[in-house]
């Protein structure tokens, strides 16, 4: 790091990244837009131009790809995805080196990229590593420490310019001659490409991928034609199988279904829980859960909903179709239900990531949601949460929408067992800040719920609640009390990545694990 | 002090418990497998169940899947007792 300093939370950062000032994390909203949005070159098109080529090699020649420029993916097949993996083996064959990615996730699917920056292929990946890759950066496999962002805080560096994308590659599984692309159609649909529209809208050149071209004009244009330089067809994206990935199952534990019905409890107590209520679920077995218990009340209470915004699952769906639910804003689906349900469901409406969660745009979905569910690998005593690395300081997870809906959201819920195994959840201080405890309002554990000490309308609220509401200190000695603890992490003081917040501010450092 | 006789087991290696696996040996021999950062407490219970029962030789193979220390404890003291050490 050229130079550091002390954040409002107290997490040493940077104050410099590759050249350009960086500035501490103040508070939630505490920092606002500067400047213009990126440009991107203009574009055009005759009517004798083809777009489409029959392999990736060729689309890699026509967008005039080179050496150290910046590619991006999106993860909707998410552990199903064979693009990522495709394009860089064609990228690798053509001998360019020193390649930038931005995906939008990684999965396991993509270890193949651990060698590819092995042997210099890939220099960097800006994006959330899950699995494989995260554990290799955290043991040092990048040259210089990688961004972590939220998926709004994705959209946002992007628009400001501080990501710049060369060439997107966007798998989709219906496409026209001319780019009109979606996926939510085709035999390897995938649901809404809420990623993708910001890649769409400000990468200089953009490659479509897919394995079902059909003719003009496609109707459902999640991505129109005009930002579309090439149509690539393959024989298969993916596996839409895959999107089923471990983090997008309900929990059958008693002792976790006993955490989602609490939250819901907690959330009828306080108020919030009325026609017209909103809330977005993550994909944790948990938060799952949670939306199912959600559905239950609802209906007996007689109670409509205004919206749901996703990650969608097909519990999502039921709520929608049995009237609990007048709407989903719908940015990625977690399931083949969901993803149906695009096409079938008129009240089911695809919107991007970037009108998700960007702060510095003119209205996000999230900062009209009344709730939501979120799980954590950590959270500490000033409710800070982790959710990218584990108790071990392994970079393993990415942050996907959690600080952009925890700060948008009224009450905004953490739903987690006390212990994984023998290993406390609720610690004095996280390894990592993934999002900051100023927009964090309850954590609900099997033991009990706590209500964050700022938030005093909730804590008048629950006051007479039958819940076990007790301070996060106490379920914090329960921890330890019933699993005994563990050592401290053993980090070097080499950063392997900085977890920037959704408004481009450095919010914490993740180190390299000895 | 009492040697560990013949071979024997107890628990399991599915989540939350830990698999205990004993066998006769010269010295008293322990390896365990487990989140590195549990280590030195899951070492703790094991050592203490060996100690409680003045166990003088054998060997102990410990794989821990987030087993609390009284699921440690427990299997533990059971693989012990089928290994031939009065408990």
């Amino acid at each position: 790091m050229t130079g550091t300093t002390e954040n409002s939370i107290g997490r040493t950062v940077p104050t410099e990244v590759r050249g350009r000032s960086v500035s501490p994390y103040a508070g939630v909203f505490a920092t606002g837009p500067a400047g213009n949005k990126a440009t991107p070159p203009l574009g055009s098109h005759r009517p004798s131009d083809d777009k489409v080529v029959d392999s990736i090699a060729e689309a890699i020649k026509r967008v005039d790809l080179a050496d150290n420029m910046t590619v991006s993916f999106h993860h909707h097949l998410r552990n199903g995805d064979w693009v990522m993996n495709m394009v860089m083996e064609e990228i690798e064959k053509a001998g360019l080196k020193g390649m930038r990615l931005l995906p939008s996730a990684i999965f396991p699917c993509h270890e193949p990229m651990i060698a590819m920056a092995e042997k210099g292929v890939i220099d960097l990946i800006d994006g959330s590593l899950n699995g494989p890759l995260g554990r290799a950066a955290s043991s040092g496999l990048f040259p210089e420490p990688t961004f972590i962002r939220s998926h709004g805080g994705r959209t946002r560096a992007v628009e400001s310019g501080e990501a710049h994308i060369d060439v997107a590659f966007l798998a989709a599984s219906e496409c026209d001659p001319l780019g009109n692309a979606n996926g939510v159609n085709g035999p390897s649909a995938f649901g809404p490409m809420g990623f993708a529209w910001i890649d769409a809208q400000y990468a200089d050149r953009v490659v479509v991928v897919t394995d079902n071209l059909v003719p003009y004009p496609v109707t459902h244009m999640s991505i129109p034609s005009t930002h579309v330089d090439v149509v690539a067809v393959v024989p298969q994206i993916g596996d839409p199988e895959g999107i089923m990935s471990g983090t997008t199952r309900m929990t059958r534990s008693p002792s976790r279904l006993l955490i989602a019905r609490y939250a819901v409890a907690a959330l009828a107590d306080s108020g919030y829980l009325k026609d017209g209520f909103s809330f977005q679920a993550g994909a944790g077995g948990i938060s799952l859960a949670a939306v199912g218990y959600l559905h239950q009340y609802m209906k007996a209470k007689g109670i409509v909903g205004s919206f749901a915004m996703g990650g969608i699952t097909g519990v999502v769906v039921d709520m929608l179709r049995e009237g609990t639910l007048e709407a989903i804003l719908d940015a990625q689906a977690f399931d083949l239900a969901a993803v149906r349900s695009v096409s079938e469901d008129p009240a089911h409406v695809e919107v991007s990531h970037y009108m998700f969660g960007n702060p510095h745009n003119k209205g996000c979905v999230t900062h009209q949601q009344d709730a939501c569910f979120l799980g954590a690998t950590e959270v500490d005593l000033d409710f800070n949460v982790n959710v990218n690395t584990h108790s071990d300081g392994l970079l393993l997870h990415g942050i996907g929408g959690h600080s952009d809906a925890a700060a948008g959201s009224r009450v905004s819920l953490i739903v987690i067992p006390l212990l994984r195994g023998r290993i406390p959840v609720i610690v004095d201080d996280v390894v990592t800040v993934s999002t900051p405890g100023d927009s964090v309002d309850i954590v609900a554990t099997e033991r009990g719920i706590a209500i964050n000490p700022v938030r005093d309308d909730l804590v008048d609220a629950l006051k007479g609640s039958d819940l076990p509401i007790l301070d996060i200190g106490d379920l914090r000695k329960m921890a330890i009390e019933m699993g005994g603890g563990i050592d401290e992490p053993e980090l070097t003081d080499e950063p392997i990545a900085y977890v920037e917040y959704r408004d481009g501010t450095m919010l914490d450092t993740i180190y390299r694990v000895k | 002090m009492p040697g560990i006789q013949n071979d024997a087991s107890a628990g399991s290696e599915e989540k939350g418990d830990v698999s205990v696996i004993v066998g006769p040996d010269d010295d008293i021999v322990i390896e365990i497998e487990c989140a590195p950062l549990a280590r030195s407490r899951v070492e703790a219970a094991v050592r203490g169940i060996i100690e409680e029962h003045a166990v003088g030789s054998g060997s102990v193979r410990v794989v821990d899947r987030g087993a609390l220390d009284p699921i440690i404890r427990a299997r533990t003291r059971t693989a012990l007792r089928r290994g031939g050490i009065e408990c």
